[in-house]
């Protein structure tokens, strides 16, 4: 069973529309504010910040507008979703890792104490120093020596020694002389055999004649 | 700064006064930690750390969106206020003070990283595949559709902060956060009153403007 409501709250209820409307036709009590001017102090109205009047003034104005009763709806459930977002917990590794950051607190202080007024930056300059002249030192250089050798004269083609007679293998069948006499470049299988691989200039049938370990591949 | 260590006592009767010392700290305010810490006693500072650690956590969190770079920068806000503590000011309130210092470390941080977009996109970047929030027990008086829609409205809720300018958010995370008066904020921010009601309504705005959307 509910409760009887209060003498005095039912006796407000009725009176207030009549209230609202003696005023109202006194020019008391209209809601004068716009939204533009709601906005603008809606955070001191919010926060009780303005006076009384423009409280109820405020209040009024919600009453009738049904945009700024939606703004202040979007506000205020805003700031709730806000306020239940979960907070952020603090690792077990923030403290232990704070704690040695503050024990190193008092090394660096130990270490500013002990440097000196001018010690550390005297000891820079010396260092720099040193090392300027060590840089520009001529011991420190890596110049080249200069060496002078003997000028080679050339008067005649160098002497050739007669090469072996070999058979080049899978490139041509026969034999070649190397001639010294003639230019390197006036002789095309010579060419290609002073400039052919090792492997394949001391071919292996020579060696292996010689040592008569020649066998038939 | 020289301290002085508390002296230990071995044991089981070392165990029981440092509790009781623990609990004495626990029961002091502010101002009367910060005066034991200065008179030498070393776990006034832990009392300290532990009474602001995660609502510093939480305010450089908001304010900057990493939560990697929030623990750095509340650490260092601890070492500094360890470094000068002899230097502050006690008729002021502690608690302003050392959230003005996180907030100047809050503050450069986003200035250094507008200065470099690289650190932008890496912070943006970091949290992309792993969920990096905390478990928390789901309601079972919702359905499971009213439980999206609430997590996924939180999630607007707070990407909507990180969208407002910095020097609004900073003044709406003090105030529908952390629950500063105008003052403190003032104080905090280095502004005066009116800037801070100008920037605590324009910041309310943009927030409203931006989920009034998904509210609806």
């Amino acid at each position: 069973m509910e409760p009887a409501p209060h003498p005095r709250s039912i006796r407000d209820q009725e009176a207030g529309p009549l209230i609202r409307l003696v005023l109202t036709s006194q020019g008391k009590g209209a809601p004068r504010m716009g939204c533009a001017e709601f906005v603008q102090s809606f955070s001191d109205i919010q926060d009780g910040l303005v006076p009384e009047r423009v409280r109820r003034e405020a209040e009024a104005h919600l009453r009738a507008c049904p945009s700024c009763r939606r703004y202040r709806r979007v506000v205020l459930q805003g700031g709730e979703l806000l306020r239940s977002l979960p907070a952020l917990e603090v690792p077990e590794d923030f403290r232990p890792r704070l704690r040695h950051r503050l024990y190193h607190v008092h090394d660096e202080a130990a270490l500013a104490e002990h440097s000196g007024s001018g010690t550390s930056a005297l000891t820079a300059l010396g260092m720099a120093v040193i090392l300027t002249f060590a840089a520009w030192s001529p011991a420190l250089r890596h110049e080249p020596p200069v060496v002078d050798l003997e000028p080679i004269v050339v008067s005649r083609p160098p002497v050739r020694f007669a090469a072996l007679v070999v058979r080049l293998p899978l490139r041509t069948s026969r034999s070649v002389l190397w001639d010294g006499s003639r230019g390197l470049w006036d002789d095309a299988p010579a060419l290609l055999l002073e400039y052919s691989p090792l492997s394949e200039r001391y071919g292996r049938r020579p060696t292996l004649r010689r040592a008569g370990l020649e066998q038939d591949h | 700064m020289t301290t002085k260590a508390v002296p230990k006592t071995k044991g089981k009767a070392g165990a029981g006064a440092a509790t009781e010392h623990r609990r004495r700290l626990k029961d002091m305010s502010d101002s009367e930690v910060v005066q034991a810490f200065l008179d030498g006693d070393q776990r006034a500072f832990g009392e300290l750390v532990s009474r602001y650690d995660q609502r510093l956590l939480n305010f450089v969190y908001r304010t900057i969106g990493d939560r990697d770079r929030a623990q750095d920068l509340v650490q260092e806000t601890f070492v500094r206020v360890y470094r000068h503590m002899e230097r502050f000011d006690q008729s002021k309130k502690f608690s302003t003070w050392i959230y003005t210092i996180a907030g100047n470390l809050a503050k450069n941080e986003l200035r250094n990283r507008s200065r470099n977009p690289l650190v932008l996109f890496q912070t943006l970047k970091k949290h992309w595949d792993a969920d990096h929030r905390p478990l928390e027990w789901e309601d079972t008086q919702y359905k499971p559709d009213d439980l999206f829609r609430k997590r996924h409205l939180r999630e607007l809720v707070e990407q909507a902060v990180q969208q407002l300018p910095e020097h609004h958010r900073i003044v709406f995370v003090l105030r529908e956060m952390e629950g500063k008066s105008y003052e403190e904020i003032a104080d905090i921010t280095g502004c005066n009153l009116g800037t801070v009601k100008s920037r605590l309504n324009r910041a309310r705005n943009n927030f409203a403007g931006i989920i009034a959307p998904m509210i609806d």
